[in-house]
C-alpha cells in the first residue's frame, strides 16, 4: 500500500466518525427545533397490553358473567379493546359512570374461556389542592350523592364521629388541613394488614387495621362524616406478568374536582402512573353465576406503544420513521417488528464490545444478538432457561444422530426438525400449566438455536465439555447484555425517534474497528510477558 | 475511551502484540483477501510451491468427488502409514492420522474400521471441517518421521509430529518456535490443543526456553527434557524456503509450518495467513519488537 494510500484512509477514518455524529446531530437538531419532536412525548407515559382471561364450566343452566371495563379518562387511555365471547352473546352495560361488560347464554355445557384485551396508557397525575378551599364549598348534585352514608361506608356511625373528633377534624378548617389528617391516620395511624374479605369502615375502626380497602373506606366515612364528598376506586396496580389483585383506593371532591389519595401504597392527591381505573363507587369488579367453578387472571406486558400514541401528531412529516412504517403496515409488518430492527444496530454493540474490547469466545460472532431477540418473546430468564433447555435436548439428540453416520445437512436437517418438536412440547406444556410466558418458546428462532447445538457439539468434540459450556456460559452473558439495551424502553424511545442515533453507533463501531490495543483477556493470556521488564 | 489509550500503550511499551493489532496492522495491511485462498486451499498451496522447488510432503490421494470416494481402497492398499486433512480446514481440525498393522487400521490408539474411514473422508468433502463449513475436498497426505534431534521432545512409543514454526514479514522471519505434542494435546503440537512452543533463537539455530498454555516452561511437562540448547536440524534451509513463499503466495505476513522428516529433511507442511499469536509466550519475547 502506497504512503499516499495510508495517509488518505487515516484520514478519512479520523474525519468519517466526526462526520456521522455531526450528521447525526443536525437531523435531530432540525427535528427538535422545527418539526417539535422531544423525547418527553414518548417515554413519559407508560403502555400496557391488558388481558383479562376468565375461565369456567357450564352446566347446561343459564350463565351470565358481568365484569367492570376500564375507560378513557385523564390519566389514562384505553384502546384496541377485543372481546373474545365463544359462544356466549356479548353486551355492553352501562351504570350511571361505570361501563360493564356483560357475557351471557341460556344454556352452557362445558368448558369455556372469555377475555378481554386492551392496550392502556397511563400516566401520573399530581393534583394541587387550593388551601383557601373550605368545607363550605359549592358542591353540585351529582357530587353531593357521595355525601351520604350507605352499609360500608357509615359516615354517621357514632364510631366515626368519636373517630373524627379525636383527630380535631374541623369543619372551621379547610379542605387541605382536614383530608391531610384522615390520609395521615388512614396511612399510617392503621396497621396494613391483608384480608381477602370486604372490611367497611366501622370494623375497620374497632380492628385498627385494614386492607386497602378497609383504610379507603374509613378514609371515605371521615370525609362524609365533615362533609366532603368521597367515593371508592377500584382499579389494577400494573405491572408485567399474571395476577389477580385488584386494589382500592378513594377521592373526595375537591372545587370541582376528584382528588384521588391511596392510603395503601401512600400517594397524597395523586395517582401514580401505574394505576388503571377500572371502577367508581362500592361494586364488585366481577360478578358471575354460581357454581360454574369461575376462575380468571390478569396478563400483563409493558410495551411501548406509547411512541405511537406520542407521535401520532408528528406523522405527518416526511422524515418520521412510523411515517415511513405506515407504508409498510400495507403489508401487516408491526411495530414490533420495527422495533427489533431498528434495535439491532446497538443490540449488537454488546457483541461488539465483548469482542473486540474484552475479547469473549462465543458460538458465532453474531448469534448472540440473534438469541437475544429470542429472548424478546420470552423475557430473560424464562429465555435462558428455554435456551439451556433446549441445548441439553438438542445435544443429546446430537449425540444419538452422531452414531447413525449421517452426511452434514440432512442431519442437521433433522436436529432442527426435533428442535421445533421439543419447542412445541414445551409449548404445550406451558398453555396447559397456565405459564404463558413459557408458552412462547415457539416463536425462539429455531434455526438459530439449531445451528448453536451444533456449534455446541463441535466444541464438545474438539475440545471437551467444559470448554463448551464455558463457550455456552460467554454466549450468554453476551446475549443478555445485548438483550439488555434492545429492550431498554428508554433506548427504544431514543431510536425511534431518532433513528439517526445509528449515524453516531456506525462512528463508534468505527473507532473500535480501529482500536488496535490489547482485548481485556489478553492480559491474563500475555500476563507472564508484560510483568517480564 | 480514555482507559482504551491505557489497553493500547501498556502492551505496545513492552512490544507485545494483541488480535486486534495483529489483524489490523499485520493482517489487514499485509495479506489482501484475493490471495487467501492461495494458502486456505493446502492442495493448491502445495502444488504452487513444489513448482518453485520447495519440498512439501507427497500427496497420495485426493477425494473431490463420489467416484474418487468409492476408489481409495485399492490405491491406498500398500500404505500402512498415512494422514487424511481436508483441504481447507483451519486450526488442525479433521486431521487423522492413520496406521495399518496386520491389516487392522488404528486412529490415536484405537481401532477403527474402513467404513469409519470412509465416513470420515465424507464428513470432510461436506465440509464439516472447512474454514467456512462450505464443501471441501479431502486428501491423504504421506506421516512424517521425526528427525532423530526432535524426537527427544515427543514421548516415548507415542505417535506425533513436531513441527516449526516461523513467521515472516515481507519474506523476512521475525521469529520462530518448535511445537511439540504432549500427553494432554493427544499427539498433535497444536498449542491451543495443549502442545507446548519452544523459542528458536534465529542466529544460533538453537531452542530457547518454551510456553504451556499460557505458563513459561523451561522443560518438558511429560518427559521433562530440558528445553533450551538443543539445534534445530535444516533450519537455514527452513529459513531460506520459507523467505521465498511470501512472494510466491502473495501474502506479506505469514506463518509458514515445517517438518523435519528424518529421511527428506525440511519440508513445508502447510502456510497461515493469519498465524496466532502464542509465538511471543513460546520466544518469551513480543513480535512488536521485531516488526520492522
Amino acid at each position: 500500500m502506497s504512503i499516499n494510500r495510508l495517509t488518505a484512509s487515516k484520514l478519512l477514518i479520523g474525519v468519517l466518525p466526526a462526520l456521522l455524529i455531526l450528521a447525526a446531530s443536525a437531523v435531530a437538531m432540525y427535528k427538535i427545533k422545527f418539526l417539535g419532536y422531544n423525547l418527553e412525548a414518548v417515554t413519559q407515559s407508560e403502555s400496557y397490553h391488558l388481558e383479562m382471561v376468565m375461565d369456567f364450566n357450564g352446566h347446561s343452566s343459564p350463565v351470565e358473567i358481568s365484569m367492570a371495563l376500564p375507560k378513557s379518562l385523564p390519566n389514562q387511555t384505553v384502546s384496541d379493546e377485543a372481546f373474545g365471547s365463544e359462544d356466549l352473546k356479548f353486551s355492553f352495560q352501562k351504570t350511571g359512570i361505570n361501563r360493564r361488560g356483560k357475557w351471557s347464554s341460556s344454556s352452557i355445557e362445558g368448558k369455556r374461556q372469555l377475555n378481554y384485551t386492551a392496550t392502556i396508557i397511563t400516566k401520573n397525575i399530581k393534583y394541587e389542592i387550593d388551601s383557601t378551599v373550605m368545607l363550605s364549598q359549592q358542591i353540585p348534585n351529582n357530587a353531593a350523592l357521595y355525601l351520604l352514608p350507605d352499609r360500608m361506608i357509615q359516615s354517621e356511625d357514632p364510631a366515626i364521629n368519636v373517630l373524627a373528633d379525636s383527630l380535631h377534624l374541623s369543619s372551621d378548617s379547610s379542605v387541605l388541613y382536614n383530608s391531610k389528617i384522615i390520609y395521615e391516620f388512614a396511612t399510617f395511624g392503621l396497621k396494613y394488614v391483608r384480608y381477602s374479605g370486604t372490611i367497611d369502615a366501622v370494623t375497620a375502626y374497632h380492628l385498627n387495621e385494614a386492607s386497602c380497602g378497609g383504610k379507603s373506606r374509613i378514609m371515605a366515612a371521615l370525609a362524609r362524616n365533615l362533609g366532603i364528598p368521597a367515593r371508592l376506586v377500584g382499579g389494577k396496580i400494573l405491572s408485567s406478568g399474571q395476577s389477580k389483585a385488584t386494589h382500592i383506593w378513594v377521592e373526595f371532591f375537591v372545587n370541582g374536582y376528584w382528588v384521588p389519595f391511596c392510603p395503601t401504597n401512600k400517594y397524597f392527591a395523586e395517582i401514580p402512573s401505574n394505576y388503571l381505573i377500572l371502577y367508581y363507587g362500592e361494586v364488585p369488579f366481577i360478578t358471575h353465576t354460581k357454581d360454574i367453578n369461575f376462575k380468571y387472571y390478569f396478563n400483563l406486558k409493558k410495551r411501548l406503544t406509547s411512541t405511537v400514541a406520542g407521535l401520532n401528531k408528528l406523522k405527518k412529516n416526511p422524515l418520521d420513521i412510523l411515517n415511513i412504517w405506515a407504508t409498510f403496515k400495507k403489508v401487516a409488518i408491526s411495530l414490533e417488528l420495527l422495533k427489533i430492527i431498528i434495535m439491532l444496530p446497538i443490540g449488537i454493540l454488546a457483541v461488539v464490545f465483548f469482542r473486540n474490547i474484552v475479547g469473549l469466545e462465543t458460538f458465532g460472532t453474531f448469534m448472540p444478538a440473534l438469541i437475544a431477540i429470542g429472548f424478546r418473546d420470552t423475557g430473560l430468564w424464562n429465555g435462558m432457561l428455554l435456551f439451556s433447555l433446549i441445548m441439553c435436548f438438542g445435544s443429546v439428540v446430537r449425540i444419538v444422530l452422531d452414531k447413525l453416520h449421517l452426511l452434514h445437512t440432512p442431519r442437521l436437517a433433522i436436529l432442527l426438525s426435533t428442535v421445533v418438536l421439543f419447542n412445541l412440547a414445551l409449548t404445550a406444556v406451558g398453555v396447559s400449566l397456565g405459564f404463558l410466558n413459557f408458552a412462547r418458546v415457539a416463536l425462539f428462532p429455531m434455526i438459530i438455536l439449531t445451528l448453536t447445538v451444533e456449534r455446541l457439539s463441535i466444541i464438545t468434540e474438539e475440545s471437551g465439555i467444559w470448554n463448551a459450556l464455558r463457550i455456552a456460559l460467554l454466549t450468554m452473558i453476551v446475549a443478555s447484555s445485548s438483550y439488555a439495551i434492545m429492550s431498554s424502553r428508554f433506548l427504544q424511545s431514543i431510536v425511534i425517534t431518532f433513528p439517526e442515533t445509528i449515524l453516531v453507533v456506525i462512528a463508534i463501531y468505527i473507532y473500535i474497528g480501529r482500536y488496535s490495543g490489547f482485548r481485556l483477556i489478553e492480559f491474563t493470556r500475555f500476563k507472564h510477558l508484560l510483568v517480564r521488564s | 475511551m480514555a482507559l482504551l489509550d491505557i489497553f493500547k500503550k501498556l502492551p505496545s511499551k513492552k512490544g507485545i502484540i494483541g488480535i486486534n493489532k495483529r489483524n489490523l496492522d499485520l493482517i489487514y495491511t499485509h495479506n489482501k483477501r484475493t490471495f487467501f485462498p492461495n494458502v486456505d486451499n493446502k492442495l493448491l498451496c502445495k502444488k504452487v510451491l513444489k513448482e518453485h522447488n520447495i519440498p512439501v510432503p507427497k500427496t497420495l490421494y485426493v477425494v473431490d468427488s463420489p467416484r474418487m470416494l468409492k476408489k481409495w481402497k485399492p490405491e491406498l492398499a500398500s500404505l500402512n502409514h498415512f494422514v487424511i486433512k481436508p483441504n481447507r480446514g483451519f486450526g488442525g481440525n479433521g486431521i487423522k492420522l492413520i496406521k495399518r498393522i496386520d491389516d487392522i487400521f488404528y486412529s490415536s490408539g484405537e481401532e477403527i474400521t474402513q467404513d469409519d474411514i470412509n465416513f470420515h473422508l465424507q464428513h470432510i468433502c461436506n465440509g464439516a471441517f472447512s474454514i467456512d463449513n462450505t464443501s471441501d475436498t479431502a486428501y491423504c497426505e504421506e506421516t512424517i518421521t521425526n528427525h532423530p534431534e526432535l524426537s527427544l521432545f515427543t514421548l516415548d512409543g507415542q505417535e506425533g509430529i513436531t513441527d516449526i514454526r516461523i513467521i515472516y514479514q515481507d519474506n523476512f522471519p521475525l521469529m520462530a518456535m518448535l511445537r511439540a505434542p504432549t500427553k494432554e494435546s493427544d499427539g498433535k503440537a497444536n498449542l491451543h490443543q495443549g502442545g507446548i512452543g519452544i523459542g528458536i533463537d534465529l542466529h544460533s539455530s538453537l531452542t530457547t526456553n518454551g510456553c504451556h498454555k499460557n505458563n513459561f516452561i523451561t522443560e518438558h511437562p511429560d518427559n521433562k527434557t530440558v528445553l533450551k540448547g538443543h539445534e534445530i536440524p535444516f533450519f537455514q534451509e527452513m529459513l531460506e524456503y520459507g523467505a521465498k513463499i511470501s512472494d510466491i503466495v502473495n501474502l506479506g505476513y505469514i506463518g509458514v509450518d515445517f517438518v523435519c522428516d528424518a529421511t527428506q529433511g525440511a519440508l513445508v507442511l502447510e502456510v497461515n495467513a493469519r498465524p496466532g499469536l502464542n509465538i511471543q509466550l513460546a520466544n518469551q519475547d513480543g513480535l512488536g519488537t521485531k516488526i520492522k
